[in-house]
């Protein structure tokens, strides 16, 4: 069933291309990307159903060059391929009237011949009509709140040169909370292709374990400086900040980049610190909105220091670079930073005195130039004193650089990276994830 | 758009307590310019229904691409299936009274239609900004955006419910960046939006506006540092508005009251019992929801379950008296709320949602608030954001500062950031400023929901006075 649903789309794509292209004139080029997506979701609080929808979505973007004239215009399909090529003919129409008026674009990225590829992943969900006793049942009596998401979703990438990239995945994530009675929260997520009652209920009783600590009064900490332990989930949004400009060529010649210092080589990072862009994990589409393959790994940061950026082809074109397939935001899309020597029995001795943060929440850039972040402590994050856990704190405001966290402060990095896959979904569910290990650093400065 | 919505609805073979569609169809160019030549120009055509039905108390959703009749009607059973399969577990015992029949039009003026000018029209205007803005060659960057939105939304429901609406919006934004050695400053214009037409990008606003950020963001290279220590602090509108939203409009929502949210956007320090009793503020403090504003960004006359929107005090005399949540939330909490169930497009369901949040203004002139600061720091156009998941503990940061002494204005100051505690900073509140500093912002972009929700928001605010603020600037 879920095979014929891609097999569909994919071939009404193929025909929808297949009338574009042929349709252009000499002097016109064109990309076609796709993302659709088959999904459900069920918003659960107090381990109730609060809201369910199903969601049936695709968006075509026409990516259309005349002369050297360069407009995109995108829009809602419906799979039924009479009524996609008349809004499709309607876009055409749009994108050759907008060239007329545009100027030229310096930057221009033409489409290329290249390799094509297909690659889809096979799932099992857990069926709809009982989803609400699998998921709510085995959390009773606890109060927890999240949300479940599960679904089919498809990319796909074709141009006028013959190029034609397929990616579809079927995959579910139950991303939860667990509330104690005095509302302090551990958070969990359950995410994966394959719906497995036993694995779930696995993850739920961890998190009913460690909920049981936070029913301490929590213990107010004064501003300063203070060992931690950033748990996988919390060095992600770390991460996460890092990497939505930091890695950008584009946005370090622009004077938005957060590593400037270290692009410069006025500031380092610690030795222990390794990131790299790593297709192996199979979560993304290594295509991107150019049609081109990345490499299966690019390494960003080695040892501490800047080893590349991301540079997409209108960025190469820009800079007079070579283009290391980056999206055209220019993020990476799988990261994986390597792991340390701590191991997962040591984090609360390695610990010894100070903070084990779980997640972090609201993390922004107080100094984008200094790298210095800001944001919140969240759910459970416990005082720790000589290896032992003693109680939940109350939430800490941090104001920290990169330059610490990732530098200087760093001590260690865990032995096992946990994958953190995406889980947003702002106008569509997102595909990929970072592996990242936890991290023991000394000198975290909380302000308030 | 369908010619009769409510005649496809009629049509729908249906075991639903209640049926209701709602079709949305935007049209939004995104047009980008920097250093001269054109960067982006892309023109975005969404356009789907979502069905929402009500089955043994439970309401469920299906949203489609796909508008065709059959695809109406699938629509139409899978959110019957979903709903009877979750209603084992619903969370409250819904009823076809809890989306009451409603009727009505609503058309956002525009003084001059947005499709009056071409790809090419905006592309020029923006690239002619970004050399206004090019003043000096210390100046490294310069970018401007505009973001022009045509949105038709109607809803219609078993019970009789029609209400159509469009709006047509506007929002930029230009930047400079400036370098001298390793110093780099960015000026921008901040977010301005609002709802209109291409009234809201004048040639001879956009070149005055491009002219000013480049002409500052060269005055912040070689700005001090923005001090530490308590000061006064005056805020701009647009800074305070941002300040407003996270700090009052988040707290203030009905749904993280209910806990909804606790998994995504945070909780809430305010409590159901709050209401009507919690001295928010100081006495100076009036907000109200106002989504009549005249080209405010989030005006409207119906919410997306169809209740009818009317100005409501939030917050009067600095006590909290209402909450900002839709009819859902306030059955589900017995409290009074706002029209404000809201959904950022056909496929998601309404959630509780600021529309336009606004601080009524005071009697004191900008001028007055100045004279009245014996040291103290004047901040403008917010840069970064972040407060806490109960949105207590917050830290703001400004682009550009300038330093009081004895009632002047004085140094340009750089890298200004401040932060504090909701109520506390609230209750400092010290003079709020009159019309004449009163201004609109809001932001095309509020997350919220799980699915996530990216929404616009409206926040008029005048320039407000604030003692013993913690300020401080930047460092590695």
């Amino acid at each position: 069933m879920n095979h014929d649903v891609r097999q569909q789309q994919k071939e009404e794509l193929k025909a929808l291309g297949k009338a574009l292209f042929h349709d252009l004139k000499a002097h016109e080029s064109m990309t076609l990307t796709y993302s659709g997506e088959k999904s459900l979701f069920i918003r659960i609080n107090q381990t109730k159903v609060c809201q369910a929808s199903h969601i049936d979505q695709g968006f075509v973007s026409m990516d259309f060059i005349s002369h050297n004239c360069h407009t995109e215009t995108t829009f809602s399909i419906t799979g039924q391929l009479t009524e996609d090529l008349k809004r499709a003919w309607e876009a055409l129409g749009n994108c050759r009237n907008e060239c007329k008026t545009l100027p030229e674009d310096p930057y221009i990225v033409l489409p290329e011949e290249g390799e094509s590829s297909d690659e889809n992943h096979y799932g099992k969900l857990a069926p709809e009509d009982k989803l609400a006793d699998i998921l709510l049942k085995p959390a009773e009596p606890c109060d927890l709140a999240g949300l479940y998401a599960a679904g089919i979703l498809m990319r796909a990438s074709m141009n006028s040169k013959g190029q034609f990239h397929w990616f579809s995945t079927e995959n579910f994530y139950f991303d939860y909370s667990l509330y104690t009675s005095s509302q302090k929260a551990i958070k969990a997520t359950y995410a994966g292709s394959e719906w497995d009652d036993e694995k779930y209920t696995a993850s739920l009783q961890e998190a009913k374990r460690r909920l049981e600590i936070l029913e301490q009064h929590p213990r107010k900490l004064t501003p300063g400086k203070y060992r931690v332990y950033l748990a996988p989930p919390a060095a992600a949004e770390f991460l996460n900040l890092l990497t939505w400009s930091g890695l950008s060529e584009q946005s370090l010649r622009q004077g938005q980049s957060p590593l400037k210092k270290l692009s410069e080589g006025e500031m380092k990072l610690s030795p222990l610190f390794s990131l790299d862009e790593d297709f192996h994990l199979g979560l993304i589409p290594r295509f991107n909105e150019f049609g081109e393959i990345s490499p299966l790994k690019i390494s960003l940061i080695k040892e501490g220091e800047l080893a590349s950026l991301l540079v997409n082809k209108r960025t190469a074109q820009e800079y007079s670079l070579t283009s290391n397939a980056a999206n055209i935001s220019e993020t990476p899309r799988s990261v994986k930073v390597q792991p340390g020597n701590l191991k997962e029995s040591s984090i609360l001795s390695r610990l010894g005195t100070g903070v084990y943060i779980s997640n972090l929440h609201y993390l922004n850039w107080s100094d984008l130039q200094n790298g210095r972040a800001t944001g919140m402590t969240r759910y459970g994050c416990f005082w720790v004193e000589e290896g032992k856990i003693v109680s939940p704190i109350q939430d800490m405001r941090f104001d920290e650089t990169l330059y610490n966290v990732f530098g200087d402060c760093l001590e260690d990095l865990g032995e096992k990276a946990e994958l953190i896959p995406h889980i947003f979904s702002y106008g569509e569910q997102s595909l990929g994830g970072t592996s990242v290990p936890g991290m023991l650093l000394n000198n975290f400065t909380f302000t308030l | 758009m369908s010619r009769n919505l409510t005649e496809r609805l009629k049509k729908l073979h249906h075991q639903a307590d209640w049926v209701g569609v709602r079709e949305v169809k935007e049209t939004l160019r995104n047009c980008i310019a920097r250093n001269g030549k054109i960067e982006q120009n892309t023109m975005t055509i969404d356009h789907g229904l979502m069905v929402e039905v009500l089955v043994d108390g439970q309401f469920a959703y299906c949203g489609t691409s796909d508008t065709s009749t059959q695809a109406l009607q699938t629509a139409c059973d899978r959110a019957v299936l979903l709903a009877r399969h979750m209603s084992s577990r619903k969370i409250f015992p819904f009823t076809p009274d809890h989306r009451p029949l409603a009727v009505g039009e609503y058309h956002a003026p525009a003084e001059i239609l947005l499709n009056k000018a071409t790809a090419g029209d905006v592309a020029g205007l923006l690239i002619d900004a970004t050399q206004k803005m090019k003043l000096s060659d210390k100046i490294v960057n310069c970018m401007a955006h505009a973001l022009l939105s045509e949105k038709e939304s109607t809803l219609v429901s078993s019970t009789g419910s029609h209400i159509h609406q469009v709006f047509s919006s506007v929002a930029s934004i230009m930047s400079a960046t400036a370098q001298d050695g390793s110093e780099i400053q960015t000026r921008s214009t901040g977010v301005p939006c609002h709802q209109g037409g291409l009234e809201f990008l004048d040639r001879a606003v956009i070149e005055r506006e491009a002219e000013r950020v480049g002409r500052e963001s060269l005055e912040l290279l070689t700005a001090e540092q923005c001090p530490t220590g308590v000061y006064d602090l005056v805020l701009a509108p647009d800074q305070l508005y941002l300040q407003v939203h996270e700090s009052i409009g988040h707290p203030l929502e009905l749904d993280r009251i209910l806990g909804d949210e606790r998994n995504y956007a945070g909780w809430s320090f305010v409590q159901a019992s709050d209401f009507g009793k919690l001295q928010y503020g100081s006495p100076l403090l009036n907000v109200v929801f106002d989504p009549t504003l005249m080209s405010e960004y989030a005006s409207y006359a119906f919410d997306d379950t169809g209740l009818p929107a009317t100005r409501q005090y939030l917050i009067k005399d600095g006590i909290l008296l209402r909450g900002i949540g839709g009819i859902d939330s306030q059955k589900r909490l017995a409290l009074p709320g706002v029209a404000c169930s809201r959904a950022s497009s056909w496929n998601r369901p309404p959630i509780d949602r600021m529309a336009n949040i606004n601080i009524e203004p005071g009697d004191t002139s900008f001028n007055e608030m100045i004279s009245g600061v014996e040291r103290g720091i004047y901040m403008t156009t917010n840069t970064s954001w972040s407060i806490d998941d109960y949105r207590n503990k917050f830290q703001f940061g400004c682009e550009y500062a300038r330093l009081i002494e004895n009632g002047k204005l004085t140094k340009v100051l750089r890298n200004p950031n401040y932060r504090g505690t909701t109520k506390t900073f609230w209750h400092n509140l010290k003079k709020v400023g009159d019309a004449s500093t009163f201004e609109i912002w809001g932001s095309p972009g509020c997350g919220k929901g799980e699915p996530n929700q990216g929404i616009t928001v409206g926040h008029a605010v005048p320039a407000c006075l604030f003692g013993d603020i913690e300020v401080f600037g930047g460092s590695l």
